[in-house]
């Protein structure tokens, strides 16, 4: 008699348990689905890899590109833009130097990448023309460009500062950095100082890893 | 056990049923949550309508005033307090302090919650303060989640510049005085709650006098105009004074911002370095 007059009230307080277990979880995944951007990424990355980023960008080929899909070669990276008449094709050029300084080994396992800082201007087309005017190795170099708040974010993790000036041209910082395999920033190349050494070492012990 | 030996009542039941809800919600930290959504849906309304017009950036770039337009946008009328940065983190793990990357914050993020949940006393005594130690990864992330972003260095100079009766306070000897005594106050542990602050002509609160504010572009203040070279190595006071465009010499506040931002980086955490969210007109 008295479990049949408490009944309700347990069913009640049950149901309602459910109720607040159902909500939390409701609303925690409601939350994860209308943050499209904060979606986790299907692969995980070491805490300190660049590849965390889930920014989406355009290879000079038009191919779509996380920077996720350049993992497992080492990477020389810069962010340059083509109508750069001073220091870009400098920063270029010490690429290129790195480049011809790697033994026939190693060769293929780094890879070099230029992104533009200039999405607006720099479309895939550009960077095609770019890379031939430059006589970059499609197999081993990638120019890419992307969405304006995608290359300050990338700017960013890299410390690179820049600006937008008067004529179309940019402030920047000269930096050339080298990503091991799993993405992390292993050495910082500042400025345009023809001394590659540091950062060919920096090549070599990440390429070992 | 009266209750129970009687007839349960309709009332009573549905009554504990709201309590034991509550309670579930409590300990899954989902109250901060709920209270944030109901936030978000009249996010419009805690944001201000600002009118377009120009900035003149406190520092040239390259001969002559350059002036910079901005364009109408919707600011938010207060910073991101404590709890609403608390019903993000909860939505998006990898914001929490445990698991967010150094690539994106230093070691100081949310420093001030003691824990991913921060103890009840601790969230019920900064729930209404500006959230602070975090990053601009962070705060940038924040504003997207919230379908926002963040300021630009123009649009927020650009409101800021307004006193509480006119869109541009700078030729108000009385406003600028003021403006120079919350600049020279120390910074208190905690910045203030949201809203002890004026509003300005825009309806916009604590821009000034409680902390500084994460922009979108913090990092284009660049110390020198032609600087073509590394930031690392060109980092040279006296010649970024040159450079202060004429008609803000007098603009000291203006000045201490620009060299603030300056020195920050991406991933650090201040206690006193917040942010609020801008919007585009649909």
């Amino acid at each position: 008699m008295r479990l049949c007059q408490r009944l309700p009230a347990l069913l009640a307080v049950g149901l309602c348990l459910l109720c607040g277990v159902w909500y939390t979880t409701v609303t925690a995944t409601d939350h994860g689905e209308h943050a499209g951007h904060e979606a986790l990424p299907a692969v995980t990355y070491s805490a300190r890899s660049v590849y965390q980023l889930e920014s989406v960008w355009m290879t000079a080929h038009e191919q779509p590109l996380r920077l996720g899909h350049l993992q497992g070669k080492v990477q020389v990276l810069a962010m340059v833009y083509t109508t750069c008449e001073s220091a870009c094709p400098i920063i270029v050029s010490l690429m290129q130097l790195i480049a011809a300084a790697l033994s026939p080994d190693l060769r293929p396992q780094v890879g070099f990448v230029l992104v533009t800082l200039d999405p607006a201007r720099d479309t895939p087309g550009v960077l095609r023309a770019y890379t031939d005017k430059m006589h970059l190795d499609p197999l081993s170099w990638s120019l890419l460009s992307g969405h304006p708040d995608d290359v300050l974010e990338l700017a960013m993790v890299l410390g690179i500062s820049y600006k937008r000036g008067q004529n179309g041209s940019f402030m920047h910082s000269n930096v050339i950095t080298v990503l091991n395999r799993a993405g992390e920033i292993v050495h910082r190349h500042e400025g345009l100082q023809q001394d590659l050494a540091s950062t060919l070492e920096a090549i070599h012990r990440a390429a070992q890893q | 056990m009266k209750i129970i030996s009687r007839k349960p009542q309709r009332g009573t039941v549905f009554l504990a049923a709201l309590a034991c809800c509550r309670l579930l919600l409590g300990m899954a930290g989902a109250s901060w949550a709920a209270a944030a959504e109901d936030r978000a849906l009249e996010s419009l309304s805690d944001m201000q309508y600002i009118v377009g017009g120009v900035y003149t950036p406190l520092f040239q770039d390259g001969g002559g005033a350059q002036q910079t337009p901005v364009a109408s946008l919707y600011l938010d009328v207060y910073p991101v307090t404590n709890a609403q940065y608390a019903a993000f983190v909860q939505a998006n793990p990898r914001w929490r302090r445990s698991q967010v990357s150094p690539l994106l914050a230093d070691a100081a993020y949310l420093r001030h919650w003691q824990a991913d949940v921060p103890p009840p006393e601790v969230a019920t005594a900064v729930a209404q303060s500006p959230v602070t130690y975090v990053s601009w990864f962070a705060v940038r992330a924040y504003c997207r989640w919230q379908q926002k972003r963040l300021p630009s260095t123009a649009e927020w100079e650009y409101v800021a510049l307004a006193s509480a009766t006119a869109p541009d306070g700078s030729k108000d000897p009385a406003y600028q005085a003021r403006l120079l005594e919350w600049y020279a106050l120390p910074a208190p542990a905690m910045p203030p709650l949201v809203g002890s602050g004026q509003k300005n002509y825009w309806g916009i609160a604590d821009l000034h006098g409680s902390m500084w504010e994460w922009v979108a572009d913090f990092q284009t203040a660049f110390g020198t105009g032609a600087s073509r070279g590394d930031k690392e190595t060109e980092r040279d006071c006296g010649s970024g004074a040159l450079g202060v465009a004429e008609q803000e010499r007098v603009n000291y506040p203006a000045f201490m911002r620009y060299a603030y931002r300056s020195s920050l980086r991406g991933t650090y955490t201040v206690h006193n370095l917040g942010f609020r969210c801008a919007k585009d007109l649909p």
